[in-house]
């Protein structure tokens, strides 16, 4: 389907569509906030009783969400020997191949063995499909890097671990998207970077972008867009077609795995429908976990959390930060929106929406890492946090477009529509509003208690069932903390298991945490967008030691 | 996993749809009677004590938590209750039982097989006050007889040191305002009527002569205690307001919030002048739930007590202080425990334990 994704130049009616849809989020978070509050005190009954049911609703997300956590972290671990280049070379001669990895046995070795039946059964649907992929020698990848205030101490890490990959690094182009407003410092960094790499990879480029261009806002969509246009031309120029590549648009902090391009690969290959998708890998904030107050720790592993949850739901993935997609696509539905801060959810929505609900993202069990935001001091990195989180939920803006193209797109299926609208929806309410009721709103009616409802057995009922539920929360926070544990990189100082357990107690500081750097900012955002004053984009501190 | 994770949402979804109308009729006190195949509507009882940690016995069972407890699922009617503490008297009561509603028996005081009293003083004592929060003011009619008990520094202070120009005066009259760390005697030295402002909670007490400014006896001096600056003679003519600080009297009227006159009864006096704690009525004390925080209790002849003389109920530390039959300033422990958070217990359903009747 054709449509203008953007909130700009609409028709006075579209205009006043999207308007009113600007409003939906914010207004559904603040009335029901204050409709609880309200309840709290004139009719604690009502209050009591919505809120034991949102507890309960809360206490069932978090033990299913635990349960696909675990398992996630386990379809993680399977996959972390796997050679994936191997795989794809074998991909090449498929039928072969198949008969190889059919007659091939495993004896104790589970993991291989789960791996082992999962890569069959791929290339099971991949033989049994019409759409065979390219060979891997005819795969490319580009690489595109948004540079702003990023120097060389960030940037380098992350090409270094693009030079240590195991594809052929010939087939890999880099794109430094720099800024024209950057420092002049940051230029030079990044001249001396392409200096040093020119060679190293099918080419390395620096594309940058005018500072004022008519119709962009100042948004890293413009940026990349700018950059994936001008490889685009390079890739025309060496006749290279658009459905052999791959483009992989990465924060300036993301270190991939070494298996990183090799596992996209793979899986860009064995999907039938490779060029209607995009490959989403699990974020990790390990760049600088240890150099962080331990309130940031918790944020981005929580973060972390929650992409290793939704890898686990491919139906209702939506692309996140540092992803992949195909190059075709990406062309197809005219490269990121150009005026919107949420590009890495926006291109998503904006491909399913061009490819009339035909799109999905297709989840990598392999891990990216990047920092966590970062500052000076304690208080100056919970500013940083709190901006991140807030730019984060700023996703919201995604809500009156896609439900604007949904009420037009006839050949998107009504149940497609409306589950992924619930989900848009509800998420970006229960994000905003879940910390709250958890922490402050779900205590009212016990505070305001008047004689009639003091009198009651529902007055001494609820904090009984409160604490029952929050005992089996404690649990999921248990689990969660020694998947903390095992996930975390290790320190390069002495007595790293003291500074582990010393992390395990940092997660006493989720109460607040969901307050402070989850629902706050995310209604912040929502209260933003409800009157009208849209966010401007900030880059994220990074800062390493 | 796509598979499996749909059918474990579909799984947990069940349970929230079974589960939900379930904890929210348990919340609104509906049980399940399986014996009558249907839910019935309960009420409960919750019973805090002090001291806490006492077994409760309900219709002769016993119930699993000990106090603090709130006991679920009860059948609408009379219940009998027995709570049992090792060292205490076991309380006993009939309560009635409300369908969805509770029924609160807070901060039930359980009295000691031996009620804990200590003598404090050496010395005996006409008459005690309390003086700001923590001070007990023993007096005698000699001054240097009189005696300050700080009760939470456990320090005894001489009013009047021995050696002080005013230690053989007699003490005529005293005045003081409830709260206020300040007093105001007046004086018998030899011949002549003094007036001395003395603020009492620094060690020594800070004494001043301040009888310039009383050419009279006045029926009663009154202040504020917030106010350490102005304090009011009242003379059946006419009010001065005297400026302690400026050394400045003037004419004046009484602020309305210092005219209400103190309530005294027949028989029945407030104990602790003007706060009121406890209600004496011969050897009956009744500690009143002023601050909100305890229920009715009533002590039947803990303090064998000079007659006439007052009490003084120190809430935040649960004591008891007063003149024992020879005059020796004692405490008795009425309280053993004390909540951390000073909370209003709601305002449930108040049982009047001699009537046996619902408030």
């Amino acid at each position: 389907m054709k449509f203008n994704y953007s909130k700009e130049n609409l028709k006075p009616k579209e205009a006043k569509l999207q308007r009113f849809l600007e409003i939906v989020p914010g207004l559904s978070s603040w009335g029901t906030l204050l409709g609880l509050v309200f309840l709290s005190i004139f009719f604690p009954f009502t209050a009591a009783i919505l809120i034991v049911a949102f507890y309960l609703s809360w206490i069932m997300r978090v033990l299913y969400s635990t349960i696909f956590l675990v398992l996630s972290y386990f379809h993680l671990n399977i996959e972390k020997n796997t050679d994936w280049v191997k795989r794809i070379r074998g991909i090449d001669h498929l039928d072969q191949y198949f008969k190889d990895m059919s007659s091939k046995k495993f004896g104790r070795h589970w993991r291989q063995f789960i791996s082992h039946q999962k890569h069959l059964e791929q290339l099971r649907q991949l033989k049994e499909s019409t759409h065979l992929p390219p060979n891997s020698k005819d795969i490319y990848h580009l690489v595109i890097f948004p540079v702003i205030k990023e120097g060389r101490d960030i940037l380098e890490p992350a090409i270094e671990a693009i030079n240590r990959q195991s594809f052929p690094l010939k087939q890999i182009m880099v794109v430094i998207a720099l800024e024209e407003r950057a420092q002049a410092s940051v230029q030079g960094d990044v001249r001396e970077l392409e200096k040093k790499y020119k060679d190293t990879f099918l080419d390395f480029i620096v594309v940058v972008h005018p500072a004022v261009v008519p119709g962009e806002a100042r948004v890293k969509g413009a940026n990349v867009t700018c950059a994936a246009r001008a490889a685009a031309q390079f890739f025309e120029n060496n006749r290279i077609p658009f459905e052999n590549i791959i483009i992989s648009c990465f924060d300036a902090d993301t270190v991939v795995s070494h298996q990183y391009f090799s596992c996209l690969s793979y899986h860009f290959m064995v999907s039938p429908d490779r060029l209607r998708a995009s490959f989403q890998p699990i974020p990790m904030y390990h760049n600088n976990i240890w150099q962080v107050p331990g309130f940031a720790r918790v944020v981005e592993m929580g973060s972390s959390f929650y992409q290793l949850i939704e890898a686990t739901n491919p139906e209702k993935l939506v692309t996140f930060s540092s992803h992949s997609m195909s190059f075709k696509a990406l062309v197809d539905v005219d490269y990121w929106p150009v005026d919107m801060i949420s590009d890495d959810s926006a291109i998503f929505w904006k491909a399913y929406i061009h490819y009339d609900g035909k799109y999905k993202v297709i989840p990598m069990y392999v891990t990216v890492s990047m920092d966590v935001a970062a500052s000076d001091n304690w208080f100056t990195t919970a500013q940083s946090v709190y901006k991140q989180k807030q730019r984060w939920a700023w996703g919201v803006e995604n809500f009156p477009i896609v439900m604007r193209a949904f009420l037009k797109a006839k050949k998107i299926p009504i149940y497609e529509r409306l589950r992924h609208g619930f989900k848009l929806f509800e998420g970006h309410l229960s994000w905003a509003t879940s910390g709250f009721i958890l922490s402050l709103i779900g205590w009212l009616p016990v505070f305001f208690a008047r004689r009639e409802f003091a009198s009651s057995v529902v007055y001494y009922n609820v904090p009984e069932i409160a604490n029952t539920i929050f005992t089996l929360g404690f649990f999921a926070i248990c689990v969660t903390i020694m998947l903390s544990m095992f996930m975390l990189p290790k320190t390069r100082i002495r007595h790293r298991w003291l500074i582990k357990i010393a992390h395990a107690f940092e997660w006493l500081m989720v109460p607040a945490i969901l307050v402070l750097f989850s629902a706050l900012p995310a209604l912040h955002a929502q209260t933003r967008l409800m009157f009208g004053k849209y966010l401007e984009f900030w880059v994220t501190d990074k800062k390493r030691v | 996993m796509l598979w499996l994770r749909k059918i474990v949402f579909y799984v947990f979804a069940l349970l929230y749809l079974v589960l939900c109308p379930l904890i929210v009729s348990r919340m609104l006190g509906f049980v399940f009677n399986p014996a009558e195949h249907r839910f019935q509507k309960t009420g409960l009882v919750y019973i805090s004590t002090n001291p806490p940690n006492a077994t409760v016995y309900i219709d002769g069972k016993l119930a699993h938590q000990k106090t603090p407890t709130a006991i679920h699922d009860l059948a609408p009617g009379d219940h009998f209750i027995r709570i049992e503490l090792n060292g205490y008297n076991d309380w006993e009561n009939t309560i009635p039982i409300i369908a969805k509603k509770a029924t609160v028996l807070a901060n039930t005081l359980l009295i000691p097989e031996q009620w804990p009293i200590n003598k404090i003083s050496i010395q005996n004592y006409k008459n005690i006050y309390n003086v700001d929060d923590d001070i007990v003011l023993a007096i005698n009619p000699l001054l240097k007889d009189i005696d300050l008990f700080h009760t939470t520094r456990k320090l005894k202070v001489k009013l009047f040191s021995p050696n002080s120009i005013y230690a053989q005066g007699q003490l005529v009259h005293l005045y003081k305002s409830f709260q206020s760390p300040y007093i105001l005697l007046q004086v018998a030295l030899k011949d002549t009527l003094k007036f001395l402002w003395i603020k009492t909670d620094e060690n020594p007490p800070l004494i001043e002569d301040i009888s310039d400014f009383f050419p009279r006896i006045p029926s009663d001096v009154v202040w504020n205690s917030g106010d350490n600056q102005n304090i009011y003679a009242i003379y059946p003519e006419n009010v001065f307001r005297i400026d302690i600080q400026n050394k400045a009297m003037f004419l004046a009227t009484l602020p309305e919030h210092l005219k209400s006159p103190i309530d005294n009864q027949k028989n029945r006096f407030l104990i602790n002048d003007g706060n009121d704690l406890i209600l004496r009525e011969g050897n009956i004390i009744r500690l009143y739930p002023s601050k909100q925080s305890f229920s009715l209790v009533e002590i039947y002849d803990l303090a064998k007590s000079q007659p006439q003389t007052n009490m003084y109920f120190e809430e935040r530390n649960g004591a008891l202080f007063y003149l024992d039959e020879s005059g020796f300033l004692s405490v008795v422990q009425i309280l053993p425990y004390h909540p951390m958070l000073n909370i209003p217990i709601p305002d449930a359903i108040r049982i009047d334990i001699q009537k046996k009747t619902i408030l």
